[in-house]
C-alpha cells in the first residue's frame, strides 16, 4: 500500500520531467501526462527525467512529441482516477470531442502518431489511431484501399494475388 | 509509408474491423494479409466485440442450395457466401464456436464449417457412435440406422432411424 516514493512529487506543486525528442527540442510535462507511456512510466518511476536529465526519445520527432503530449495532458486527469469511474457525462463527453477532433488530422501525422504510440506504449493513443486508421478502411475495396492510403501501384505479382484472393472471397466484394 | 506499417500495428487496425472490411484488408498485400492471419491465429480477433452476423439461408432461384446468405448488421449489407457441399441449405444447424459452425446434413453426419473461408471439417461419421449401426440398402449405401437410445439398453431392440431423422 506504499505511496510510491517520488520524492519530489508530494509537496504541492506536481513532478515534472522532461523529455527530449530526436531533434533536440526539449519539452517539459507533468510526470503524471508522460505517464500514460508505459515506456516512460517505467524511468519515471525510477526517478529519472527529473532536474537536467531529461529522457531522450531519439524515435519521436518534436511535431509528432508535442501532438502525443496534447494528448497525454488531456486524458491524464481521467487516467489518474482509474479510467476515471466517477467523471461525469460532461467529462466523458468532452474527451471523446477532443479524441475526434485530435485524429482528424493528415495521414502522415496520423502514422507518425500511431509509431510513436505504439513505440511509447501508450495504450489509449494506439486505439484512438488504429480505430481511425479502421474507419477510413471501411466498406473499400482493396484498390480503393491501397489509392486512400497512398500505397504504390501494385506490382504484377501483387496483382496477382489480389484477384486470387479476391475470387477465394468472392462473396466480400459484392 | 502504410505499406511498411509494422505487423502488430495492423492487427491492432485490423482487430476492430467487422468480417467483411477484414476479409478485403486481407487481400490489399502480403504484408497485410500475414497481418490478417496471425491476427486470427494469435486469437485476438475476439477481444473486439464482433456486432453480429446473421447467417441464413433461403429458397433462392439464383444462387442455389450452396449458398447462404450473410447480412452484416453494421454495414446493413446481405452478402452471399459459397459453402461446400452437402449443399448447406439442407443440413440444420447445430450451434457456432469461435467463428466456426456445427451442422447436421441428411445424413446425419455432423461438420464444422468455417462459413467466411469455406474451411470444413468432417467429424466422424455417426457410425462410429457404439449405439448406432447403419442399415444397408440392396446396394450397400447407407439406408437407415438403428439406435439404441440409451447406453445400456441393448437388451432392448433398437430404434430404426431414417437417414435424416438421427440428427433430430
Amino acid at each position: 500500500m506504499a505511496a510510491p516514493e517520488s520524492g519530489d512529487g508530494n509537496n504541492g506543486a506536481a513532478r515534472m520531467v522532461t523529455l527530449i525528442s530526436s531533434d533536440n527540442t526539449r519539452f517539459e510535462v507533468e510526470a503524471a501526462a508522460a505517464s500514460l507511456s508505459q515506456t516512460l512510466q517505467l524511468t519515471i518511476l525510477d526517478g529519472g527525467g527529473g532536474g537536467g536529465d531529461g529522457i531522450p526519445l531519439p524515435n519521436v520527432d518534436s511535431a509528432t512529441l508535442s501532438k502525443v503530449l496534447e494528448y497525454c495532458i488531456k486524458h491524464a486527469p481521467a487516467a489518474a482516477n482509474g479510467g476515471a469511474p466517477n467523471a461525469t457525462a460532461v467529462d466523458r463527453a468532452e474527451l471523446e470531442r477532443f479524441d475526434n477532433e485530435f485524429v482528424n488530422i493528415d495521414q502522415s501525422v496520423l502514422y507518425s502518431l500511431i509509431m510513436a504510440a505504439h513505440n511509447l506504449e501508450i495504450e489509449g493513443l494506439q486505439s484512438l489511431v488504429a480505430k481511425k486508421v479502421a474507419d477510413m478502411i471501411k466498406g473499400k475495396s482493396p484498390m480503393e484501399i491501397r489509392r486512400t492510403l497512398g500505397f504504390p501501384d501494385p506490382t504484377p505479382e501483387e496483382q496477382a494475388e489480389m484477384n486470387a484472393h479476391m475470387l477465394e472471397y468472392g462473396w466480400a466484394y459484392e | 509509408m502504410w505499406s511498411e506499417l509494422p505487423e502488430d500495428i495492423l492487427t491492432l487496425i485490423f482487430a476492430t474491423l467487422e468480417v467483411p472490411d477484414l476479409v478485403r484488408a486481407a487481400s490489399v498485400c502480403s504484408s497485410w494479409h500475414s497481418a490478417d492471419t496471425s491476427l486470427f491465429d494469435l486469437g485476438l480477433w475476439k477481444q473486439q466485440q464482433q456486432a453480429p452476423c446473421l447467417l441464413y439461408t433461403a429458397e433462392s432461384s439464383s444462387s442455389g442450395d450452396s449458398t447462404a446468405g450473410l447480412h452484416s448488421i453494421t454495414e446493413k449489407k446481405p452478402y452471399t457466401l459459397s459453402l461446400p457441399d452437402p449443399p448447406i441449405r439442407n443440413r440444420h444447424f447445430i450451434g457456432p464456436a469461435y467463428g466456426w459452425i456445427i451442422t447436421a446434413d441428411e445424413l446425419s453426419e455432423l461438420h464444422l464449417l468455417n462459413p467466411i473461408t469455406g474451411a470444413q471439417i468432417a467429424l466422424p461419421s455417426v457410425t462410429t457412435i457404439k449405439q448406432v449401426t447403419p442399415i444397408l440398402d440392396e446396394n450397400g449405401l447407407v439406408n437407415r440406422y438403428h439406435s439404441w437410445a440409451a447406453m445400456n439398453s441393448e437388451s432392448k431392440p433398437p430404434d430404426i432411424y431414417g437417414l435424416s431423422e438421427l440428427r433430430d
